[in-house]
């Protein structure tokens, strides 16, 4: 696992979440460095937040789903509707999922990616049939 | 007693009145004679010959009664007249000697009639029967002196009395009465019955004679007399020194020296300083006498004339002796003649006086009309300075330049108040076309303008700009005139558009300002609260996940699906403040993502499309972007009607082109620019980037907006105060 988010707080309670079950290779705090990160450390799963200095979880999605089609990209963020949802499964990524929910739903996100399936945060209400 | 006769004694008349009276009365006279048939036949001259007491100077008696026989007979006669001296007449050798005198001078030389004027002529003719025995005689005489079988004539009584009753009634305080008279036989006679007739008046004055006094001592007399007197003169023939005087040249320096006034009562007296009263007259009885000796004179016997009693005395008095003494008129008489009345100025210059007053009248009349004229041309031209200055006041209150054009687009005059505001000199465009003076194309809009202005009654504004110093901009209003002449107000109008456009520039940046604001708000939510609920819902998360007890995991669970809500609303909230996703999804994405929104949320087909353009622009050039093409297609969305849209974001070198178009009604957006905040604060958010915003629409044609920016700004344009967008 990949992480990256400009709020420090979240990353460590990401990686508090995820380590007993998967192996946190990084943490960054911005867009460039995950771009960096992504292309050295070749992570399975990528998990950004959407809203990020210097490029932003879209842009970094398409980077890395252009570099390395099978690195799985969740994007969360702390704001987000359909349009955004939509936009970010346009990008490659294979989750869309809500901060305030993440406890819940990025577990969930996580293991529908590796499946090589996408998962949509239910609040966002968008239909999985309606990506792409 | 005296005979009448003597009155002529005192005939010096000298008034011009009296004079032209005569004349009249002789006409007249002659006149009636004609008319009482004179024989046509006898053209011999008549003979006559009359005898007067009087002397050769006081001719008032003879002179009339020659001049009316000689008008009566056309001047055939043959006349002689002879003065017998009154006061030697009581001598008998002096009667002897006249009788002898004028038999030998003229008994035979055949009169045809002989005048005696007086009583005393009558009485010397009388005692002398045989002189003129045969030759018809007239007389004048006192009534109780008549002359022999063949004559005729009038008698006439002495009045003194009525002329002393007049004066004491014209000066009623008289309590004496100096009485003048001389010691020749007349005077003594008159002098006699003047105190006969004089006794009723004893009781109410006291008279003093003053006879026989030398003129001098007269004179000295008269000076001192007591204030109540008068003076009734008689006559002075002779001063009792010795002296024979004239009794008019006697009573003139009399008159002259008393301090009292001088009544008298012959009418040859007046004139010579007397008051006047009832006066005798000697004119009258010479024309009475005239007339009975005509009638002899044409054949009629003297004995079958009867003769005629006659009143000759008239009340007359001289209006400067009455001014003198201070009498006034109304006490004189009724039927008073007043002489030597001093004519008013108007009565002497009568003609001339109407002519003068008419002429000055005319003259009047023509300077009152060229005065009121004179006043009329002031008043206009008062009225035509006052309004010259007006508008003169009006001229140089204007900031303006005025223009006078005529109809072939000529200048025919100019105003300007400061002539460095002028494109030319005066004396480059004064007389020169428009077309000659200004550029071509605003030479084509001038003529138009001018052609307009004519059949126009609303001023016809053009608005353009001259390449003077600096760029600067003008309004010229195009009015008409007269003569087919154009007026042209034109106004510097750079100012106002400079402050036009500053305040166009402010009220961008204020949105701009606002939207940092916002953004930084939107942010603040975004990355701090979003991330910190999260943050603790995870917490809670986890918490709930270690709790064991079902009821408080329960509880927990619900804590967190609170705090989720919460969550979602700042996130809400931070999105209508700023849209957070231009971070997230970068321009190419966001803009795609509004144009899905719109399209679903209003029903219009939005197509969008791109090319070349990174979807990581810069933060300014998206944030404009994509502020200009949320605001163009609300507004396609609100406002057109349209059912299908395109927005376009391409790339041309270092700009990135946007273009929002639609197929709606349009607007005009002369107007919208001046109320519509959208339009103003794409135009501020382009500009604040140095880039282009084209918008060309027009009502019923659709809406083309066209967006021209740099791919990357320099670094100051635009740039917000927090470190990224």
């Amino acid at each position: 696992m990949l992480l990256a988010d400009d709020y420090a707080g979240l990353l460590t309670a990401w990686k508090r979440l995820l380590e007993p079950s998967y192996d946190v290779v990084g943490c960054v705090r911005d867009g460039r460095a995950l771009l960096d990160a992504a292309s050295t450390l070749a992570p399975d799963v990528v998990i950004a937040d959407l809203s990020m200095p210097e490029v932003n979880g879209i842009d970094a999605c398409r980077h890395i789903k252009h570099a390395s089609p099978q690195t799985k990209v969740i994007l969360v963020t702390a704001g987000g509707d359909q349009w955004v949802a939509r936009a970010a499964f346009r990008a490659g990524a294979s989750g869309f999922v809500l901060k305030h929910s993440a406890a819940d739903d990025l577990p969930v996100a996580i293991h529908t990616a590796l499946a090589g399936d996408t998962y949509c945060t239910p609040a966002v209400g968008l239909d999985a049939l309606d990506v792409c | 007693m005296m005979a009448p006769h003597s009155l002529g004694m005192m005939a010096l008349t000298r008034g011009r009145f009296t004079r032209r009276l005569l004349t009249i009365v002789t006409l007249c006279a002659c006149l009636l004679v004609t008319l009482h048939g004179q024989n046509p036949t006898d053209t011999r001259s008549k003979r006559v010959l009359a005898l007067h007491v009087v002397r050769r100077d006081s001719p008032g008696f003879d002179d009339t009664f020659r001049s009316v026989l000689r008008q009566a007979l056309a001047n055939r006669l043959d006349y002689y007249s002879e003065y017998i001296d009154l006061n030697r007449l009581g001598d008998p050798k002096y009667q002897t000697a006249l009788s002898s005198y004028l038999r030998s001078r003229y008994v035979d030389d055949g009169f045809d009639l002989v005048i005696a004027s007086g009583p005393a002529v009558v009485d010397f003719l009388n005692r002398d029967p045989s002189l003129f025995r045969d030759v018809p005689l007239v007389f004048t005489t006192r009534p109780d002196l008549t002359g022999g079988p063949h004559s005729t004539g009038i008698v006439s009584a002495v009045d003194l009395a009525s002329t002393l009753s007049a004066a004491l009634a014209a000066r009623p305080n008289t309590k004496h009465v100096f009485v003048i008279s001389g010691v020749a036989p007349f005077d003594r006679l008159y002098a006699d019955l003047f105190r006969a007739q004089r006794e009723p008046f004893a009781a109410r004055v006291t008279f003093h004679d003053l006879a026989g006094l030398t003129l001098p001592e007269l004179e000295t007399r008269v000076r001192t007399l007591p204030t109540d007197s008068i003076i009734f003169y008689v006559s002075v023939s002779d001063d009792g020194a010795g002296h024979t005087v004239m009794p008019l040249d006697a009573v003139e320096p009399i008159a002259r020296a008393a301090n009292a006034p001088v009544f008298s009562w012959h009418e040859d007296a007046l004139g010579h300083g007397v008051v006047g009263g009832r006066l005798h007259s000697s004119v009258k009885d010479a024309q009475e006498t005239a007339l009975i000796a005509l009638r002899v004179l044409r054949g009629e016997k003297p004995e079958a004339i009867p003769v005629v009693t006659f009143d000759s005395y008239a009340y007359q008095f001289d209006w400067g002796q009455l001014q003198r003494w201070g009498i006034d008129e109304a006490r004189l008489p009724a039927g008073s003649i007043i002489r030597y009345r001093e004519p008013s100025f108007f009565d002497q210059y009568r003609g001339y006086v109407v002519a003068g007053v008419l002429v000055v009248s005319a003259q009047g009349l023509l300077i009152g009309g060229l005065l009121i004229q004179h006043h009329r041309r002031r008043r206009a031209e008062a009225a035509l300075r006052q309004s010259e200055m007006r508008n003169s006041a009006m001229l140089r209150a204007l900031p303006d330049l005025v223009f006078v054009i005529d109809r072939d687009g000529r200048f025919v005059d100019y105003h300007a108040r400061d002539h460095k505001r002028l494109f030319v000199p005066a004396d480059v465009f004064l007389g020169h076309t428009i077309r000659e003076v200004m550029p071509g194309t605003l030479a084509d809009t001038f003529m138009d303008a001018l052609e307009r202005a004519q059949t126009s009654d609303e001023p016809i504004v053009v608005e353009y700009d001259l390449p003077l110093d600096e760029l600067r901009y003008f309004e010229a209003r195009f009015v008409s005139t007269d003569n087919g002449r154009v007026l042209s107000v034109v106004r510097d109008v750079t100012e106002s558009k400079r402050a036009v456009e500053i305040n166009r520039a402010l009220a961008g940046r204020i949105i701009v300002s606002q939207e940092q604001e916002r953004q930084r708000i939107a942010r603040e939510l975004h990355d701090d609260l979003s991330q910190k609920i999260a943050l603790l819902n995870l917490e809670v998360d986890q918490i709930a996940d270690e709790v064991l007890a079902d009821g408080h995991r329960a509880r927990l669970e619900q804590v967190s699906s609170q705090i989720g809500e919460i969550a979602g609303d700042l996130s809400n909230l931070s999105h209508r403040l700023h849209p957070s996703r231009l971070q997230s999804l970068g321009l190419i994405e966001s803009v795609r993502l509004l144009c899905s929104e719109i399209s679903q949320r209003r029903q219009v087909d939005i197509q969008f499309s791109t090319t070349e353009v990174p979807n990581a622009v810069d933060p300014r050039v998206s944030l404009c972007l994509y502020r200009i093409a949320q605001e163009a297609l609300h507004n396609v969305a609100k406002h057109s009607q349209a059912r299908a849209a395109s927005v376009e974001i391409t790339r041309d070198g270092n700009d990135v082109h946007l273009q929002i178009a639609d197929s709606g009604v349009g607007f005009d957006p002369v107007a919208i620019d001046h109320a519509g905040l959208g339009l103003v604060s794409m135009r501020e958010r382009v500009g604040v980037l140095k880039g282009d915003l084209v918008i060309n629409a027009f009502p019923g044609g659709g809406t083309r907006i066209g967006v021209r920016v740099p791919l990357i700004p320099s670094a100051r344009d635009g740039q917000s105060p927090y470190k990224s967008v």
